[in-house]
């Protein structure tokens, strides 16, 4: 997959809590990557077996009246691939943003 | 550009705008994820997503929406379109082809040459020709016409390569009587215009145009008698053209 500042960032947004689950707002907020790139880059990696993805519970989401949301997880092949694409960022001298360091007014959770 | 930078900036493009995304953001997204397949989770992801967008981020997201359901939706559905028509790009590809083994270039050179100067040289006829070489010459010349869209038609359709071209008995009488009348009648063209011409009455480039078109007609029964005799075929029966 060809590594784009969009791709490192959106790793890094993702290896910042690699064992939960990954909502699109959420991840657009942490990585800074607009939605409009974020999903493409998102489904690349879907392709390429990096995340894996699923729908909220219904009850869950009924319960607070609103559609149920769909989730990204990372893999375990997504967690080598992206853990190295986020390390080669930090290494490149990549801006705390798109290395997966914690960006300015954003608290990760 | 600028007229379109002006557009953008108008206070009635904003109005549209803010109405659209701002007001009614969910009626818009709705209609925004249209753009991509009945299939495509990106459908329920998106709008299960809208709800998550502050209230203020809203107008700005559901625009983004937009530009991701533009480039990946409508290009995603031209692309399966593309995909699904592919058998029949392919049998229309293996058709041609065996249309092409038949059509050999010696046909398809001849045909396009007789049609081009069929056509011209109606032009001519119908235009410029004098009234008695139009009279003469017309009813010939359709008959050639049609003969010629006849055979062209039963050589696409007919296979396998290798045969003679479907020229008829038919249509051999009719080459047989129109194919002289034709050249007759051109020739009584060519000495009309090259009298009219030495004589100074006429001078105009069509004229001219039309004198060079008369030495150019007879190509066209000529040309069909050449094609409806196959290089090597000696034997000539039913349904096989004769040797002219």
């Amino acid at each position: 997959m060809r590594r784009t500042n969009a791709l490192v960032a959106v790793a890094a947004g993702l290896m910042s809590d690699p064992g939960g689950r990954h909502w699109g707002y959420e991840l657009s907020r942490r990585s800074g990557v607009r939605s409009g790139v974020m999903y493409p880059v998102l489904q690349r990696m879907l392709d390429e077996g990096w995340l894996a993805d699923g729908w909220e519970d219904q009850a869950e989401a009924g319960r607070e009246k609103r559609p149920p949301r769909r989730y990204y997880e990372v893999t375990d092949l997504g967690r080598s691939e992206l853990g190295a694409l986020a390390a080669r960022a930090r290494a490149d001298g990549k801006p705390a943003r798109l290395a997966g360091g914690p960006r300015p007014g954003w608290a990760a959770g | 550009m600028s007229g379109l930078l002006t557009q953008l900036l108008s206070w009635k493009a904003l109005l549209a705008a803010a109405a659209v995304f701002g007001f009614a953001p969910g009626a818009a997204l709705r209609l925004i994820v249209l753009a991509f397949p009945r299939s495509d989770p990106r459908r329920r992801e998106l709008l299960a997503e809208l709800r998550a967008v502050p209230r203020l981020e809203r107008p700005v997201w559901v625009a983004e929406q937009l530009e991701v359901a533009l480039a990946e939706g409508v290009a995603g559905r031209l692309a399966r379109a593309w995909r699904r028509a592919a058998p029949g790009r392919r049998a229309a590809r293996a058709w041609r082809r065996e249309k092409d083994e038949f059509l050999d270039a010696r046909y398809t050179v001849g045909y396009s040459l007789t049609s081009f100067v069929y056509v011209v040289g109606f032009v001519y006829i119908a235009v410029l020709a004098p009234g008695i070489a139009k009279a003469v010459a017309c009813i010939p010349w359709l008959a050639l016409g049609l003969v010629m869209a006849r055979i062209h038609e039963q050589a696409k359709k007919r296979l396998p390569p290798g045969e003679p071209l479907p020229a008829s008995e038919l249509d051999r009488k009719v080459f047989i009587v129109a194919g002289p009348a034709v050249c007759a009648a051109t020739v009584y063209l060519l000495v009309h215009d090259v009298i009219e011409l030495a004589s100074g009455h006429a001078s105009s480039p069509g004229y001219w145009a039309g004198t060079c078109l008369c030495l150019l007609m007879p190509v066209t029964p000529l040309e069909m008698i050449r094609m409806s005799v196959r290089p090597g075929a000696a034997a000539s029966g039913p349904g096989q053209p004769a040797e002219s």
